[in-house]
C-alpha cells in the first residue's frame, strides 16, 4: 500500500523544493533563510513585495495551472481511450481563446478579458456535447471528432482576429496564445478548482480504471458509462477552461505529464491522478520561473518553455521503457 | 424458478430483424449455446440478455424481475459478460486487469469506493483464477506484452474474478489452442453444478456445443429462432438450413461428429 505511493510521497516533498525555486530566483536573488524570514513577516519591504505581490502568486498560479492541465489530459485520454489526447483536442482553449482575443481587440481590462475567456471555453463546451450527443449514440471517435472540427474552426477565428489586429494587440494575443504567466496574480480561484475537481477526479479513480478497458466491459462490471462519461466531461472542462484562462495555451503540459507519470509510476487512476496533478504543478512551477529568467529582462512564453523541456524529457522516459 | 428469462422478445440490426418473439425461460445448472451464422444476431441477443442494450419490443428478466430496472453494480453481481474482443490502449498489468474483476464489490457504495482498496481476499482471488489458467507467474507482466491467446485468458479469469451466477460468453473459444477451448469451456461447466448458476455461450464449432451444452437456439437466417435441447435440436438437415452449407454426420456408440463440406 506504502509502496504503491512512493512516487506521490517524492513529489509532496518536490513540490515545496519547486515553490521555494521560484521564489529565490530572479531579479532580485533571495537566500532561502531571507525567503523563510520574509514568509514569517520579518524581511524588509522590499523583498516583501517581491515575495508576496510577484512571485508567490505567478509560483502559485503555475503550480495550479500545471495540475489542472494534468489532471484534464488524464481524464481525457480516458474519455477518448486515446493517447493522443489532451486538454486543448476538444477545442475549449479555442473557445477561450477566441473570446479573449475578442476582449483583447475591445480593449477590454484584465478582469473582462480572464472572464470572457472562460466564458468562451464554456461556449465550446456546449457546442461540442450537443453536436456529438445528437441523436445516436455518443460513441469516442464522435466525440473526438466533434471536438478536433469545433477546434479547427476557432483557429480558424484566431488566425482571422490576429490578422485584422493592430499592431500594438498583436504582441499581446501572441503572448496569450502561447501561454504565459506574468500577468496571474490570484492564484486562489484556480488552486480551490483543482482540489475540487481532484477530489472529484479521485472519487471515480476506480472507475475510470474500468473505463479505461472499454465501455462495454465498464457496463458490464458495474459502471453507468453514460453518467461516468457526462461526469469526466464535464469535469475535465471545467478544468481545462480554468487553466486556460490563467495562463493561455500552454502547449504540451496536458499531454506530457499523464504519459510521463503512467511510465513513472502506475496507470491504476488511484495512483495516477494524484501523482499526474503534483507532477503537472512541479514541472510547470520549473517552467515559469525559466521562461522569466533565463532570458532576464526578456520574459519568454512558459508555453515555450514546456515544450523546450517536455519534448526531449518525454522522449527519454519513452525510449528507456521501451528498453526495460 | 427461471434465473434469466425472454418474453416477446425482438430484436433488429437496422431494418435487417434478427429474431421475433423470443420467448425461452434459463434455469439454474443449464449451458445454452447460441448457434447461427454471421451476423444473425448472436451477439446482440448476448448483449440484449446482459442488460447492455433495450431490445426493440419485449423484455428480458433477471431472477423475475426486469433487467433495465437493476442498478449497474447489483447487476455486475449477478451476471458477467465475456466480450468477443477486448480494448487495450493503456495496457495495465495482468494484476490489474484481473482486480478489475472484484469492481462490483469493492465500490458497491458510492462513498467507499474512495478510500477502499481491494482486500488481501480480493488478491488471494485473482490470483486462484489466474491458477486456473495456468497465468500464474505473469502477473505483473503488461497486457500489451502477451500473446492473444494469453490476453483471451486473462480476460476469462477477470470474468472468474467477477464471480457472476450467470456467464454470458460471447465465443469464449477465440484465440485459444484446442486444449484451452477444452480446458475452458469445461471449466465454465463445472461451474454450472453450483446451485443458481448458468451458462450461456456464442459458439461457432457445433461439436464443442454439443460436447459443453445442454441446450441451444438456432437463430436462422431469415429472422426466425428454434430453442430447445440440444440432442433433439441439432440435425444434418436443421444445420444445413442453419449455415447454408452441407454436414455430414459421423457417429459411433460414444458420440456424433458434424463435419461441414461434403
Amino acid at each position: 500500500m506504502l509502496a504503491r505511493f512512493g512516487l506521490t510521497g517524492f513529489l509532496f516533498v518536490l513540490a515545496p523544493v519547486c515553490l521555494m525555486l521560484a521564489l529565490s530566483v530572479g531579479s532580485l536573488p533571495l537566500s532561502v533563510s531571507e525567503i523563510w524570514a520574509t514568509l514569517g513577516g520579518s524581511g524588509s519591504e522590499v523583498q516583501h513585495a517581491v515575495i508576496f505581490d510577484l512571485r508567490l502568486p505567478r509560483a502559485l498560479s503555475a503550480f495550479a495551472v500545471g495540475g489542472l492541465l494534468s489532471l484534464a489530459g488524464v481524464l481525457l485520454q480516458v474519455l477518448l481511450r486515446n493517447p493522443l489526447a489532451d486538454p486543448y483536442i476538444m477545442g475549449i482553449s479555442g473557445g477561450a481563446s477566441v473570446f479573449a482575443l475578442l476582449a483583447l481587440t475591445a480593449g477590454a481590462s484584465a478582469g473582462t478579458l480572464t472572464g470572457s475567456a472562460f466564458v468562451g471555453g464554456m461556449v465550446s463546451m456546449i457546442i461540442v456535447f450537443g453536436l456529438a450527443h445528437g441523436r445516436q449514440a455518443w460513441t469516442p471517435t464522435r466525440l473526438l471528432l466533434t471536438g478536433v472540427v469545433v477546434a479547427a474552426g476557432w483557429g480558424a477565428l484566431i488566425s482571422f482576429l490576429l490578422t485584422i489586429a493592430s499592431n500594438e494587440n498583436v504582441r499581446g494575443m501572441l503572448f496569450w496564445l502561447m501561454g504565459d504567466l506574468s500577468h496571474s496574480r490570484q492564484p486562489a480561484p484556480s488552486l480551490i478548482i483543482l482540489v475540487l475537481a481532484l477530489i472529484g477526479a479521485y472519487v471515480f479513480a476506480r472507475a475510470l480504471n474500468v473505463l479505461a478497458r472499454g465501455e462495454l466491459t465498464a457496463a458490464t462490471l458495474g459502471v453507468n458509462p453514460f453518467r461516468l462519461k457526462i461526469a469526466i466531461y464535464v469535469i475535465a472542462s471545467l478544468v481545462t477552461a480554468t487553466a486556460v484562462t490563467v495562463a493561455g495555451n500552454v502547449a504540451f503540459v496536458g499531454l506530457i505529464i499523464p504519459h510521463m507519470t503512467r511510465l513513472l509510476s502506475s496507470s491504476d487512476h488511484r495512483i495516477l491522478v494524484p501523482n499526474a496533478v503534483l507532477l503537472g504543478g512541479c514541472f510547470m512551477v520549473i517552467a515559469d520561473t525559466a521562461a522569466r529568467t533565463l532570458l532576464a529582462p526578456v520574459q519568454l512564453p512558459v508555453g515555450v518553455i514546456t515544450a523546450f523541456i517536455g519534448v526531449p524529457l518525454f522522449l527519454f522516459l519513452l525510449h528507456r521503457s521501451r528498453l526495460s | 424458478m427461471s434465473l434469466l428469462a425472454t418474453e416477446n422478445l425482438t430484436l433488429a440490426a437496422g431494418p435487417t430483424t434478427l429474431c421475433r418473439d423470443l420467448t425461452v425461460q434459463f434455469h439454474e445448472g443449464e449451458n445454452w449455446a447460441i448457434l447461427g451464422a454471421n451476423g444473425s444476431g448472436k451477439t446482440t441477443l448476448l448483449h440484449t440478455l446482459a442488460g447492455l442494450r433495450p431490445a426493440e419490443s419485449g423484455i428480458v428478466l433477471l431472477r423475475q424481475t426486469e433487467i433495465s430496472r437493476f442498478r449497474h453494480i447489483e447487476r455486475a453481481k449477478q451476471l458477467g459478460l465475456l466480450l468477443q474482443q477486448s480494448e487495450t490502449v493503456f495496457p495495465a498489468t495482468v494484476m490489474e486487469t484481473v482486480l478489475t474483476g472484484r469492481h462490483p464489490y469493492v465500490s458497491d457504495y458510492f462513498w467507499r469506493s474512495i478510500w477502499q482498496w481491494e482486500s488481501q481476499r480480493d488478491y488471494q482471488l485473482a490470483h486462484e483464477c489466474l491458477q486456473q489458467l495456468q497465468l500464474s507467474g505473469m502477473s505483473e507482466r503488461r497486457i500489451d506484452t502477451l500473446s492473444g491467446g494469453e490476453k483471451r485468458r486473462v480476460e476469462i479469469a477477470t470474468l472468474l474474478a467477477q464471480d457472476p451466477a450467470i456467464c454470458l460468453l460471447d465465443e469464449p473459444n477465440n484465440e485459444l489452442d484446442l486444449n484451452f477451448q477444452l480446458k475452458i469451456l469445461s471449466l465454465f461447466q463445472q461451474r454450472t453444478l453450483k446451485p443458481e448458476h448458468l451458462n450461456i455461450m456464442v459458439l461457432h464449432d457445433v461439436n464443442l456445443a454439443l460436447r459443453f451444452c445442454s441446450h441451444a437456439i438456432l437463430l436462422f437466417p431469415e429472422g426466425t429462432a428454434r430453442y430447445g435441447k440440444i440432442s433433439e435440436l441439432l440435425n444434418t438437415e436443421t444445420l444445413e438450413q442453419l449455415y447454408q452449407c452441407p454436414f455430414h454426420c459421423l457417429s459411433d456408440d460414444k458420440r456424433t461428429v458434424y463435419l461441414p463440406g461434403n
